[in-house]
């Protein structure tokens, strides 16, 4: 048979448009290896997300008045812990910067995680690796990362499932304690740390032996129930003197029945974790295939801790997916309290997504262990550098997001509500409950009545 | 000898139980406890004393006790005495310190303890020692399935019998059966004992009088070190 010389070229741009085309190399990788890819980051391709939401200002003409910015405050300022504890966090910012483990990053990125959150006065998260810290003379402990973030900012300290660093010591000094359930990388399969970043000083933090790959797993050990959950988190009250946030952080698939059974146990604050949630390192198929759309799981478990009648008491974070100030203020439109960056962090202090993440091999200090890559940090300048960029970066989505309550008539970023925002996709408006623009009402009777108006 | 107070935790709160017992401590004293069989939580977080109680106790007692800074340099956490069954959980976390039950634990006990050392004269439930991470384990009894899941460090020593998948997933750490188990998990296996196990073995049982015949003990012990991405 005489092939058409224009054949080859033909099906060949028509196999560029194929699904499997996009994945050749990744199915090799797993014929050759017959292994899983494990890689870092979040989600890759296009979900309904905060570019298919628009803000709407406001002219006052039938409508509110623009605040004006250059002469009038936008107070941005949110308490988590409201009422409920001796110390609540309040955060200068709606922005805080999510949870990120040691031993995933660097000593030297999460320290610079702690500064900023000093310079913005807001809230660092140690993730669930532990925290940094440094031995004293006496062969004592320093809390290190706890130190950093004052006088003005405050740290949170995970209890995850693999509960790894966890001692009084870790929860007295710490500023709230986030209970782990899921992340939105990787929900319901727990945590991965490949012993390649397991070095000896991750092995103390952690308590493990170095180069043992330290797996988190799925869920709790020690928490089969509802009634468990309750008690654990009436103990770490306890532990703590009643002084500390305590709250939940979810990578929820099912965001209103299991944030309407968190709402049960007692908690300052919820953190709900969406798609493009980032991770140093997980399955692949996880990424890709695991758990829902952040515009989609924030109204639904702002709706779950109203109908719980606790939505006064428990500030509800968002995590997944968040660029800058237009996506932090469409969040809280939708319903959240506050956000939590992470990949974004990582990316201010330096991060050019090489995708070696999982590796160690991370060539700007960020997700590595080597000694050499981690003086890469802050562009080879240090940890004050990278602190400084996540700082400066902080500032600015603040700036944003007080720019765009000003536009759009609020005085505070917690006035923002759903009737702020339109929807430009059917698919948005659909999941997310927001009204479709153009027609200025839902495409889903069920959101009309869920938003009463 | 410090002298003895008593709470009684009838209708009492886990906050009102531990604030007490805290408070006895720090003044130095000994501390009974009565009446403690519907307190979660009891003496958690305790970081030194020593509390003895009448009776059984509810779930997560003894949870998080002792300090880190104690379990490096080697210093004497709380020590906790239970005369009677302990609920779910018991030790959760332990860093340090001495927890005695002369009854059974139910389920999970000694879940991601790093150190310290629980003697449990009696059974233990499903699950004991999952995510142990340094602590020694002692169960003068038999225990139920799953013992040791994800051990990653310490050991567990058992004078009688043990359940299905025992050592699942283990990565580090060791566990002794001195009755027979009814079956290993993934990457376990048993090996013979060496001299240094046997004297090891010999030295605990003799220091909390628990009597057993080293010479029948099976050890369990991780095939790979990374068996899950390695």
């Amino acid at each position: 048979m005489t092939v058409h010389p224009l054949y080859g070229k033909i099906v060949s741009r028509r196999y560029g448009e194929n699904i499997y085309k996009k994945v050749l190399e990744e199915i090799r990788y797993r014929a050759e290896t017959g292994k899983y890819i494990v890689r870092g980051f979040g989600y890759s391709g296009k979900l309904p997300d905060f570019d298919d939401l628009l803000l709407v200002p406001v002219h006052g003409l039938g409508t509110r008045a623009p605040v004006d910015q250059y002469r009038e405050k936008v107070d941005t300022t949110v308490v988590i812990g409201k009422g409920m504890v001796k110390k609540p966090l309040v955060l200068k910012t709606p922005v805080m910067i999510g949870a990120m483990s040691y031993g995933a990053t660097s000593r030297e990125f999460k320290l610079a995680c702690a500064k900023a959150a000093n310079e913005v006065g807001t809230a660092s998260n140690t993730g669930e690796g532990g925290m940094v810290t440094e031995k004293t003379e006496d062969g004592g402990i320093r809390w290190l990362e706890y130190e950093y973030t004052k006088p003005n900012g405050y740290l949170m300290v995970q209890f995850a499932s693999g509960r790894w660093g966890v001692c009084i010591e870790y929860l007295l000094n710490s500023d709230a304690i986030e209970v782990k359930y899921g992340q939105g990388a990787k929900p319901g399969f727990g945590g991965h740390l490949l012993g390649e970043k397991v070095t000896e000083e991750i092995a103390y933090t952690r308590g493990i032996p170095k180069g043992t790959d330290c797996l988190s797993p799925a869920r709790h050990l020690d928490i089969r129930s509802i009634d468990d959950l309750k008690k654990v988190i009436k103990i770490i009250r306890d532990i703590v003197g009643y002084e500390k946030p305590v709250g939940i952080k979810l990578g929820p698939g099912n965001a209103y029945k299991e944030v309407y059974a968190a709402a049960q146990c007692d908690i300052d604050f919820l953190a709900i974790d969406g798609k493009y949630g980032g991770t140093g390192a997980s399955p692949q198929h996880a990424i890709q295939g695991l758990g829902l759309p952040t515009i989609a799981i924030i109204p639904q478990a702002d709706k779950a801790l109203r109908d719980a009648g606790v939505r006064d008491q428990v500030t509800l974070i968002a995590l997944g997916g968040f660029r800058d100030g237009a996506d932090v203020a469409k969040a809280l439109a939708l319903g959240a309290d506050a956000v939590a960056l992470v990949s974004a962090i990582e990316i201010a202090a330096g991060c050019i997504m090489c995708g070696m993440c999982a590796t160690g091999r991370c060539p700007v200090g960020i997700c590595t262990q080597d000694p050499e890559l981690r003086k890469k940090i802050g562009g080879g300048k240090g940890l004050d550098q990278a602190a400084k960029w996540i700082a400066n970066y902080m500032h600015a989505v603040t700036k944003e997001v007080a720019q765009l309550a000003a536009a759009c008539g609020h005085k505070s970023v917690r006035e923002f509500e759903p009737e702020d925002l339109r929807a430009i996709t059917l698919e948005a408006s659909a999941i997310a409950g927001v009204k479709l623009a153009g027609i200025d009402d839902y495409v889903l009777p069920k959101w009309k009545e869920i938003r009463g108006k | 000898m410090a002298s003895v107070t008593v709470i009684d935790a009838r209708n009492l709160t886990i906050k009102e139980v531990n604030a007490k017992i805290r408070a006895m401590v720090a003044k130095g004293l000994k501390v009974r406890v009565i009446n403690a069989e519907a307190i979660y939580g009891l003496a958690a977080g305790l970081d030194k004393g020593e509390v003895i109680v009448e009776g059984s106790v509810g779930d997560y007692a003894a949870m998080l006790i002792g300090r880190r800074e104690q379990k490096e340099k080697g210093l004497p956490g709380p020590r906790i005495e239970i005369h009677g069954d302990a609920g779910n959980y018991l030790a959760d976390g332990a860093w340090a310190g001495e927890v005695i039950v002369n009854g059974s634990a139910g389920y999970g006990a000694c879940t991601y303890a790093y150190g310290g050392t629980i003697v449990i004269r009696g059974d233990a439930g499903d699950g004991l020692g999952r995510l142990l991470k340094g602590a020694t384990v002692i169960v003068d009894g038999s225990v139920g399935d799953l013992v040791g899941l994800y051990m990653v460090g310490g050991t567990i020593i058992i004078t009688g019998n043990a359940g299905e998948l025992l050592g699942n997933w283990m990565i580090r750490g060791e566990i002794f059966v001195g009755g027979t188990y009814k079956s290993l998990g993934n990457n376990a296996k048993e090996v013979e004992l060496t001299d240094e196990d046997r004297k090891k073995l010999e030295e605990l049982l003799k220091k909390y009088g628990v009597t057993a015949d080293v010479s029948k003990f099976k050890k369990i012990v991780p095939i790979k070190l990374r068996p899950f991405y390695g």
